[in-house]
C-alpha cells in the first residue's frame, strides 16, 4: 500500500516534469543538421571559386566575373537560407544547453542573426524576401533570447511548442534552398542550391572541353593534361550533388530535413511527457537522415 | 516577345521573384552550352576561348537571375516574369536556329544588354531592350 501511494506520487511528480533528455536530443540532432548545412556552403563555395579561377585563366575571360558571381553568391547564399540556418544554429545551442541545465553566453549568436535579419530587408524596411518567412525567422531569434534570458527549462519548451509553427517555418526555408518547392499559388519554385550547381557545372564542362580539344593539346599538352585531371576530379564532386545522381546531397539533405519536421510536429504532444515514445521514435528517424546527410556531404568532399 | 499594348503601371512594392525566372535562368544556360560545337577540331585556341567567354557572360547573367529581386521603378511599364521568360525563350528559339558560330555568338550576346536592363526594374528601359533585342535577333 505504502509503495503503492510512494509510486503514485513518483508519476504525479514524474507527469509534471519535461522530459529534457529528448529535448537534449532534438537539440544536438538540429546542431548536427545545421553544421552539415554549413559545412555543404562552404564546400559550394570552394567548388564555385575553384571553378571560376579555371574559367577565367582557360577561357582567358578578362573579366573577374566568374570570381564576383562565386562572392555574390556565397554573400546571398540564398540570404533566407543563410539566415535561416544561423538561426536554427543558435536555437540549437540555446535548447542543448538549457536541456542539459548548462550555462551559455547567446550574445554574440544573436547579435549576428540579428544583423543578418536586417540585411533580409532594403533600406525603407522592404521585406526582399516572403514577409511571412522574415517573420518566421524573427520569432525564432526572440524565441531563442528567451531561451537564454529566462532559463527556466519547462517554460521555454512550452515557448518552443507555442512557436512550433515558426520552426517549422524555417525547415521549409532551407527544404526549399535545397529541393526547391511549391508558391503559394502552387507553381513551382526553384532550388538556388541546384541552379548553383548546375551553373558550376557548366562551367566545368565548358573548361573541359577546352582543355580536352585538339587546339588545347597541341599549344600546352602537359599543362593542360593536369587541369584536365584535377576537371575531371571536380565534375565528379558537383554530380554527386546533381538532380540525376541517386543519393544526392540534395535530397538527403531535404529528407533530413523532413524528419526534423516530423520530429518537431510530435514536440506539443510529446516533449514535457515523461515517456514520449512518439518523439523519441521520430527522433531516431531524424537521427538517421541527420547522419546520412552529414555523411553525403563528406562523401561529395571526399577529393575537395 | 513583350506586347506593350496592355502593360499595367508598376506600383511602389512591385518587384519581379527571381523563383518565376526559372524559364529565364534554363533558357540561358541552354543558349550558353549550345555554342560549344561538339566537334572542336576545327577550332583554334582563340575561337574556343571566344565561345567559352561568351558562355561565361550568359551563365554570370543566369546566376544573377537566381534568388533575385527586381524591385520594378514605380510608375513605369509593369514587366513580369512571364514576359522576361518570354523574351529569353524567344531569344533561345533564334539563337537555336543559326549554324554560323561567330552569328550565334553575336546573337547571344545582344541578350546580355537585355538582362543587363531587366536588373534595373525600369520597365521603360526594359521595353526598350526587349525592342532592340527584337532587331538584333533579326526579327
Amino acid at each position: 500500500m505504502v509503495a503503492r501511494v510512494l509510486l503514485s506520487f513518483a508519476v504525479v511528480l514524474l507527469g509534471g516534469c519535461a522530459n529534457f533528455k529528448a529535448v537534449s536530443e532534438f537539440a544536438q540532432q538540429t546542431g548536427k543538421l545545421t553544421s552539415t548545412v554549413q559545412a555543404e556552403f562552404q564546400q559550394v563555395d570552394a567548388l564555385c571559386r575553384e571553378q571560376a579561377e579555371l574559367t577565367i585563366a582557360v577561357g582567358h575571360v578578362t573579366t573577374v566575373a566568374p570570381e564576383q558571381d562565386c562572392d555574390a553568391a556565397e554573400q546571398a547564399q540564398s540570404q533566407l537560407a543563410s539566415v535561416t540556418v544561423d538561426v536554427l544554429s543558435a536555437f540549437a545551442g540555446a535548447l542543448e544547453s538549457l536541456a542539459n541545465d548548462q550555462s551559455f553566453d547567446l550574445t554574440s549568436d544573436l547579435d549576428g542573426v540579428g544583423g543578418k535579419l536586417q540585411a533580409l530587408q532594403d533600406k525603407n524596411g522592404t521585406a526582399l524576401v516572403p514577409q511571412a518567412d522574415v517573420t518566421a525567422l524573427t520569432k525564432v531569434v526572440e524565441l531563442i533570447a528567451y531561451i537564454a534570458t529566462e532559463r527556466k527549462r519547462e517554460e521555454a519548451v512550452r515557448r518552443m511548442v507555442h512557436e512550433k509553427d515558426q520552426l517549422a517555418t524555417t525547415g521549409r526555408i532551407l527544404r526549399q534552398y535545397f529541393v526547391g518547392g511549391r508558391s503559394a499559388g502552387d507553381a513551382p519554385r526553384a532550388s538556388a542550391y541546384q541552379n548553383r550547381i548546375l551553373l558550376i557545372q557548366d562551367a566545368s564542362n565548358t573548361t573541359l572541353a577546352l582543355l580536352d580539344s585538339k587546339a588545347f593539346r597541341q599549344a600546352e599538352p602537359i599543362r593542360t593534361m593536369e587541369l584536365s585531371r584535377a576537371s575531371k576530379t571536380r565534375v565528379a564532386l558537383l554530380e554527386k550533388r546533381g538532380a540525376a545522381a541517386q543519393g544526392n546531397v540534395a535530397s538527403v539533405m531535404a529528407s533530413a530535413i523532413d524528419a526534423w519536421l516530423s520530429a518537431l510536429d510530435t514536440f506539443d504532444d510529446d516533449a514535457l511527457k515523461p515517456e514520449p515514445k512518439a518523439l523519441l521514435g521520430r527522433l531516431k528517424e531524424f537521427r538517421a537522415k541527420a547522419t546520412a546527410a552529414r555523411n553525403a556531404v563528406k562523401a561529395a568532399a571526399a577529393a575537395q | 516577345m513583350v506586347d506593350t499594348a496592355m502593360l499595367e503601371v508598376a506600383t511602389q512594392g512591385d518587384a519581379i521573384d527571381g523563383t518565376d525566372l526559372q524559364a529565364s535562368i534554363d533558357s540561358l544556360r541552354q543558349i550558353a552550352n549550345s555554342l560549344m560545337p561538339l566537334d572542336t577540331s576545327a577550332l583554334s585556341v582563340e575561337e574556343l576561348q571566344a565561345i567559352a567567354q561568351r558562355q561565361a557572360e550568359l551563365r554570370s547573367a543566369a546566376s544573377k537571375l537566381v534568388d533575385a529581386q527586381i524591385a520594378l521603378l514605380a510608375g513605369e511599364a509593369k514587366i513580369t516574369a512571364d514576359h522576361i521568360n518570354s523574351a529569353i525563350g524567344f531569344a533561345q528559339g533564334v539563337v537555336g536556329q543559326i549554324a554560323d558560330i561567330k552569328d550565334k555568338l553575336a546573337k547571344a550576346g545582344a541578350l546580355l544588354d537585355f538582362i543587363g536592363a531587366v536588373m534595373t526594374g525600369n520597365g521603360k528601359v526594359i521595353l526598350q531592350a526587349a525592342h532592340t533585342l527584337k532587331g538584333q535577333l533579326g526579327r
